[in-house]
């Protein structure tokens, strides 16, 4: 790589001179065209989500947020037929105090699409589908938003790159389908980080205004939002440089509108759709932060051992990111990110640690690429942040970080950018320029769109191929499931080998999830479900080292130990069926 | 053209690389259903008393799954060790070999679709004369929990915990007065990473529970284990469990298990009565009895 070849920050703008265009070229240069894009991107993973949603049982978590919308949607009931009642704090606790310890947001959104899309206009017949439906709408979103801001950002190649490299992480795809809030906060990080950088970008007061509700929503999605702040008061910094010293000692420190928005909008939004914290405020919030501070911790399995309590390994966000998300996509982030930095900090050319650039010599463009791509850098930063520590919990896997994704994806974008520029630059001739882009996107995303599809419905038993896919995980030590929701792969031989009113030992899925199931005619009626072994006349089992007493229960009280159906990702053992001789 | 430059092809290259590796390890591993065609070879292969064992240990539920209980069964699976097996089938796949029989004797080795199957030797099989686990009924055994006679129910009332909880406390016991959890029978515990062992309950109460096995076939010595459930030990509450072995009367050695000592293994010489029928008793007490889902497992040999 030389100086030479770089013609230009990577993503800059051809430049707009008195040039003919031809009307194909002018729609495509429209804004129109990307908000087509974006709308066809979140179509097109929304279909995806759709066609496949069915095949995935569902999650422990998923069985207590149906309960929790379901009492949020006869709250709205009673806020629409008795509003004075439905005010008072009998109601608001009686409604509202299910699952409090997580804000309401998102399980607002799984009630009214219960309450409308299911039961009155009958859009699903699965009632499970309108649960996730919201979930699912936001993470097509992101897709878009991802798509909107590359493209923006860098250019609608890389834009496109970036969306759908995010798009096809498999455990992002299994993610996506859930009634849970894992994709919804992910959703309200990226749409509030990209309305907040359009408001620093000459968006003005709407953008500041729209950046300040937002913050609302994502407080009052989960609490990943109070690690934000520190992106944006980071970000705020590296924007201005030494300047805010200096601005800071006269008084006059120009912070950004949105700062402000997000500080008085966010917390009034957060507090006047979170009922439950009408009432009995400081001792609720207080309650709140420390469950979460204090959470317990559950048992995970990493490289062979099982982790019941702190230290957990420094190690397991970095291995299991790198075993989960598809190499390609995390090469070229890193390639990207070197970019970034080497674009925003440092002269181009002259090696990494070499002077800091001053902020003059960057130019309006540039700047805010320079603001865009610090941004980003510092969301991944930010959301992997907490698992520098050892005393940070990593029972759920990679949803813990998994708010970082869609900044790798857009950085992976830059980086992707950059590469297409310089293959483009091997040779003048014409053919190059016209397959290196699809050649490109097609050697990049063709392995993540194969590994995804493989990928389900075992979301959280795929890995990649840096660590031996499923087998070699397994080899490893890496945890295969968790959750209980592999139940849904298992439905048709209990279904099928289920005696008449059957007892059910369940194991790991809960039994809101296993009733769910019942309802949407997954699993047959009549079966009796329980959460011991004994009395049973089928067994599921699904495997984590630690529930591995729960096996060996099934064998001596059935006498048994040959399962009578496996369920498997690749030919490794995930979930397993024993009915009692 | 700088030929250094050529180096940016490389990107699009990996991506096409890592497609390929993804397709070659998601085919690496034989699905479930090719583990039933493997039962007709190790019958061919398996002698009676062969331990049939897969690699790696993921597998082997496939294994279970694909073989049944005529080549896997509960006896093998949850096996104390590999001393007494004097030949072993093991069934491999992606090149791996099982730790448990490094030493062994390869006899034979063939591969079928993506298994190896290869018959190896123990070069020195123990040859066990009584093993406790398999005479634990009233005709063997006699059980008290300080002088308290624990009465043997052929149908108590079959329990286990769940996730978290305690093993199968089985149909056939001796149930001693007080809490479910203080009897002896046969079951399965989770033991040193989450192993399954086949094992004698016996939860500490609060006095020492005394386990009498009346005609015990001696040899040179009582060799066994002691283990708690993992899952259980790991709470780190409870005490110490203490194992004193004597025959006949004599003491002939003591074992302590604490919370994180695992399959803990115990040798104790009985020479002078090798040979003869002995009473052999097994003492089980704690001086802090609580949450010790302690079970054990010894032979003559």
């Amino acid at each position: 790589m030389t100086a030479e070849g770089d013609s230009g920050p990577v993503g800059a703008r051809e430049p707009s001179g008195p040039v003919q265009l031809s009307f194909a070229q002018r729609l495509l240069a429209h804004r129109a065209m990307d908000w087509s894009i974006a709308l066809a991107l979140a179509g097109g993973y929304m279909a995806a989500l759709l066609l496949t949603v069915a095949d995935l049982g569902y999650a422990r978590d998923e069985g207590f947020y149906f309960g929790a919308g379901k009492s949020y949607a006869r709250w709205i009931d009673l806020l629409f037929t008795d509003f004075d009642r439905a005010m008072l704090r009998s109601s608001v606790d009686r409604y509202w105090g299910n699952n409090h310890e997580h804000p309401a947001f998102i399980k607002t959104l799984f009630a009214l699409s219960y309450k409308y899309l299911y039961l009155k206009w009958h859009w699903f017949s699965e009632e499970g589908t309108a649960f996730r439906f919201p979930a699912m709408v936001m993470s097509a979103a992101s897709v878009s938003i991802t798509y909107l801001w590359g493209s923006r950002a860098i250019s609608r190649t890389a834009g496109l790159f970036a969306a759908a490299s995010f798009a096809l992480i498999p455990r992002v795809f299994y993610h996506s389908h859930l009634d849970c809030f894992d994709m919804p906060v992910l959703s309200m990080w990226l749409l509030t980080s990209y309305v907040y950088w359009r408001s620093t970008v000459g968006g003005g007061l709407p953008w500041a205004l729209l950046a300040g509700v937002l913050y609302g929503f994502f407080l009052n999605t989960k609490h990943n939002s109070w690690l934000f702040p520190g992106v944006l008061i980071v970000h705020w910094l590296v924007m201005r440089g030494p300047r805010v010293g200096r601005n800071l000692k006269v008084g006059h420190a120009r912070v950004p509108l949105a700062l402000f928005t997000m500080a008085i909008i966010g917390p009034v939004v957060f507090y006047l759709t979170w009922p439950w914290i009408w009432f009995d405020t400081g001792n609720r919030l207080a309650e709140y932060v420390a469950f979460h501070t204090g959470h317990v911790f559950y048992n995970m399995e990493f490289l062979g051992e099982t982790f019941f309590r702190p230290p957990m390994p420094r190690l397991y966000a970095w291995l299991m990111t790198a075993g989960t998300v598809p190499a390609i996509t995390l090469g070229l982030f890193l390639l990207g990110s070197y970019r970034a930095l080497k674009e925003a900090y440092f002269d181009v050319g002259a090696g990494v640690f070499a002077r800091f650039r001053s902020r003059r010599a960057l130019g309006s463009d540039a700047r805010r690429h320079k603001s865009a791509r610090s941004f980003w850098l510092l969301c991944v930063l930010v959301s992997y942040a907490p698992w520098i520590s050892s005393n940070s919990p990593i029972f759920g896997g990679t949803k813990h970080w998994i708010t970082a994704y869609p900044f790798v994806c857009l950085l992976g974008g830059l980086g992707f950018d950059w590469v297409l520029r310089e293959i483009r630059s091997l040779s003048s001739a014409p053919w190059l320029g016209r397959i290196a882009a699809p050649a490109m996107t097609l050697s990049c995303l063709v392995g993540p769109l194969a590994m995804t599809q493989n990928s389900h419905p075992w979301g959280l038993s795929c890995y990649t191929p840096l660590v031996g896919g499923a087998p070699g995980a397994a080899t490893l030590g890496l945890n295969r499931t968790f959750w209980g929701y592999a139940t849904g792969s298992v439905q048709d031989f209990i279904n099928d080998k289920a005696p008449p009113r059957a007892r059910a030992f369940v194991h790991d899925t809960a039994l809101q999830s296993w009733d769910m199931m019942v309802k949407d005619g997954r699993l047959r009626k009549g079966m009796h479900r329980q959460l011991g072994v004994a009395g049973s006349n089928i067994a599921v089992y699904h495997h984590e080292p630690h529930m591995l007493q729960v096996d060996y229960q099934i064998w001596t009280d059935y006498g048994v130990v040959a399962p009578g159906h496996v369920g498997h990702h690749n030919g490794v053992p995930i979930v397993w069926v024993y009915t009692r001789p | 053209m700088p030929t250094a430059k050529l180096l940016w092809l490389l990107v699009p290259l990996f991506g096409v690389l890592e497609l390929t590796a993804h397709f070659f390890f998601a085919g690496r591993a034989p699905a479930p259903e090719a583990y039933r065609e493997l039962g007709p070879r190790v019958a061919k292969l398996a002698k009676s008393g062969d331990l049939v064992l897969m690699t790696p240990e993921w597998a082997e539920p496939n294994a279970r799954y694909g073989l049944g209980e005529r080549w896997m069964p509960l006896r093998d699976v949850a096996r104390a060790d590999e001393s007494a097996y004097p030949r072993a089938i093991e069934i491999s796949i992606l090149n791996q070999s099982a730790n448990e029989l490094e030493g062994w004797k390869v006899i034979s080795t063939e591969t079928f679709g993506k298994f190896r199957l290869r018959v190896l030797e123990n070069p020195a099989p123990a040859k066990p004369q009584y093993r406790f686990v398999d005479h634990l009924t009233p005709d063997d055994l006699q059980v008290h929990l300080g002088n308290k006679n624990c009465a043997y129910r052929r149908n108590a009332r079959v329990s286990n915990g769940a996730l978290a909880g305690h093993a199968t406390f089985p149909k056939k016991r001796f149930q001693c007065s007080g809490p479910d959890h203080v009897f002896i029978g046969e079951t399965v515990i989770d033991s040193a990473r989450f192993r399954p062992r086949r094992c004698i309950w016996a939860h500490p109460g609060r006095a020492p529970l005394k386990v009498n096995f009346g005609r015990v076939a001696m040899a040179a010595q009582i060799r066994g284990y002691t283990g708690l459930s993992e899952l259980k030990a790991r709470d780190g509450k409870g005490g110490k469990v203490k194992l004193s072995v004597s025959v006949d009367g004599t003491l002939i050695g003591e074992t302590v298990h604490d919370n994180y000592d695992g399959w803990k293994g115990f040798e104790f010489p009985t020479a002078r009565w090798a040979g003869q029928t002995a009473e052999v008793e097994f003492v089980i007490s704690s001086a802090r009895p609580r949450s010790r889902h302690f079970c054990f497992q010894a032979d003559t040999r």
